[in-house]
């Protein structure tokens, strides 16, 4: 635990001095969510109408929902790119053969490291919208946002599960670019967030289903939908993502394990 | 230490190294293109939601089309442009310049890699689209007009690219500029929505993109679809604006390779 909470703890260190020294980028993370909702809901409205888009996904407030989902677009690629592409940057920059070797297990930093960063992007990302939901919305709309982060929080431990295991590939296959990089459009394409799941082929239907966004994707229907949303729709949701994520993480911690021995076997580097 | 003397032998060495790289990182290749291929159909699937049944296959057509020169813009931009950040951390820039070669031709080398990965996503993204809009996706006005459209999106997103690689060399642009960009691109700049479709006000700042008139000749190609301008004007306007590009490209390239032998570089994506 010792371990765990020092891994954390320099992660987020780092996270925050990324951010401080790179101002324009921390500026982009509140500017983001707005900007894939202006494209998606710019070129929508030029080649149709919001009112076709209301019909087709059948919810009461698209504008909402395009914002939000545009940030659980966001906060999904945080959390894959933040688990999957970190042990890949360690190695780009030099430094995941003294992360490997050193006292903490290479899970606990694939794993732990990249939480507190992943819950403030996602924070951030969210939160970004707020104003334009306030306007829209008012403050119940402040209050389903909230709802939707915790949607996003909760989802975030299946989806960690799923992203060590292919980011631990990656360390495996040695190539320069990152080749889990499929995991976070494939996830966001078979979770249908800007249309309904159901017009993608049913075997991709299926596969959509076990992803844990595509559940997030759900509740978040449910809060445009209705003004007061019924809390006991969301309850299944919420038991299902815990379902996941116990689930995910049990299969794949052995995984990440055998990534580790693959990787102090054969070393970081090839050359 | 042996130093390059002949043009030839540095172009073939370039050539050479591209292909070997490809050869080389074939997993992140095909990875590049599954996830161009799924970002493309994300936004797509949602922006063709708000279209209504009776445009439905028009739509999809001119979307179709639109992704494609697009797929054609963002791989200039991101492989040729985006790749200077890797060449310069691995330095390979100032080896460049220490065997007295422009490390801009080393990086336009980066061209193959954007070509075939364009090559190789077209036809998956018109398979997919085949599925949505039937065979009509296939129906061509005038091949030659198409043909035209994306040869000249090819020249105009390579110099832009090779705009973006100078003056990131001197300047430092950050990466998500980038992404902001070429997202405006498609909505803003022409290229997924024809000229006439679009608010006034728009119109004009498209109409001062060079990506527009390629698009609009394309959508002739493909559709009949009269350009804003009259196909006669459309097409000397863009043979204007390959003059211009090519003339602001060279100009930049001298003006900077001129700064940067004699204070180092900057690079695009620098955090």
């Amino acid at each position: 635990m010792r371990y765990v909470l020092a891994v954390m703890k320099a992660n987020f260190y780092l996270y925050i001095h990324e951010l401080k020294n790179n101002r324009g980028f921390a500026f982009f993370m509140l500017f983001w969510p707005y900007l894939i909702a202006f494209f998606l809901f710019g070129l929508g409205t030029m080649l149709g109408s919001i009112e076709e888009y209301s019909v087709r996904m059948n919810i009461a407030n698209p504008i909402l929902y395009i914002l939000a989902s545009s940030s659980i677009m966001l906060s999904s690629i945080s959390i894959v790119d933040n688990v999957a592409g970190e042990l890949l940057r360690h190695r780009w920059i030099g430094t995941l053969a003294y992360i490997v070797s050193s006292p903490p297990r290479l899970i606990i930093y694939a794993i732990a490291g990249p939480i507190p960063s992943t819950m403030f992007s996602s924070f951030i990302s969210l939160t970004s919208i707020l104003p334009a939901v306030l306007y829209f919305e008012g403050l119940l709309g402040g209050l389903k946002l909230f709802l939707i982060l915790m949607f996003i929080y909760l989802a975030m431990v299946p989806l960690i599960g799923l992203a060590v295991v292919v980011g631990g590939l990656s360390l495996v296959v040695r190539e320069e670019s990152n080749v889990a990089g499929f995991l976070t459009p494939f996830i966001l394409l078979v979770s249908g967030v800007f249309y309904p799941q159901t017009i993608l082929p049913y075997v991709l239907q299926l596969i959509g289903k076990a992803f844990p966004l595509v559940y997030v994707v759900e509740a978040t229907k449910i809060l445009a939908t209705y003004h007061y949303p019924p809390l006991n729709m969301l309850y299944p949701l919420i038991g299902i993502l815990i379902g996941m994520s116990i689930l995910y993480n049990l299969f794949t911690t052995p995984g990440m394990f055998l990534v580790e021995k693959k990787v102090l076997e054969r070393g970081v580097y090839e050359e | 230490m042996v130093y390059m003397k002949s043009r030839l032998m540095v172009y073939k060495a370039i050539l050479w190294l591209h292909i070997t790289r490809l050869e080389r990182y074939k997993y992140g290749f095909l990875n590049m293109i599954l996830i161009d291929v799924m970002w493309y159909l994300i936004f797509l699937l949602g922006a063709l939601m708000f279209v209504p049944s009776n445009e439905y296959l028009t739509i999809a057509v001119i979307t179709f089309w639109g992704i494609v020169l697009w797929v054609i813009m963002n791989n200039s931009v991101w492989l040729i442009a985006g790749w200077t950040w890797f060449a310069l951390a691995s330095g390979l820039v100032e080896e460049h310049f220490l065997y007295n070669v422009n490390p801009l031709i080393f990086i336009a080398g980066r061209f193959l890699t954007g070509i075939s990965v364009t090559l190789a996503t077209i036809p998956v993204v018109l398979t997919i689209f085949s599925s949505i809009a039937g065979s009509y996706i296939f129906y061509v006005y005038s091949p030659v007009y198409l043909g035209l459209g994306m040869i000249l999106m090819l020249i105009y997103s390579t110099l832009y690219s090779l705009i973006l690689v100078a003056l990131s060399l001197r300047t430092s642009v950050p990466g998500v500029m980038l992404d902001v960009f070429n997202i405006f691109m498609y909505v803003g700049g022409g290229i997924g929505v024809p000229v006439a479709r679009m608010p006034e006000a728009l119109r004009y700042f498209a109409l001062a993109m060079p990506y527009t008139h390629a698009a609009e000749i394309l959508r002739y190609g493909v559709l009949g679809l009269k350009p804003y301008y009259g196909l006669e004007n459309e097409l000397i306007i863009a043979s204007i604006y390959i003059i211009v590009l090519a003339t602001i490209t060279y100009i930049v390239i001298k003006i900077v390779m001129k700064y940067v032998r004699r204070h180092g570089v900057r690079a695009i994506g620098i955090m």
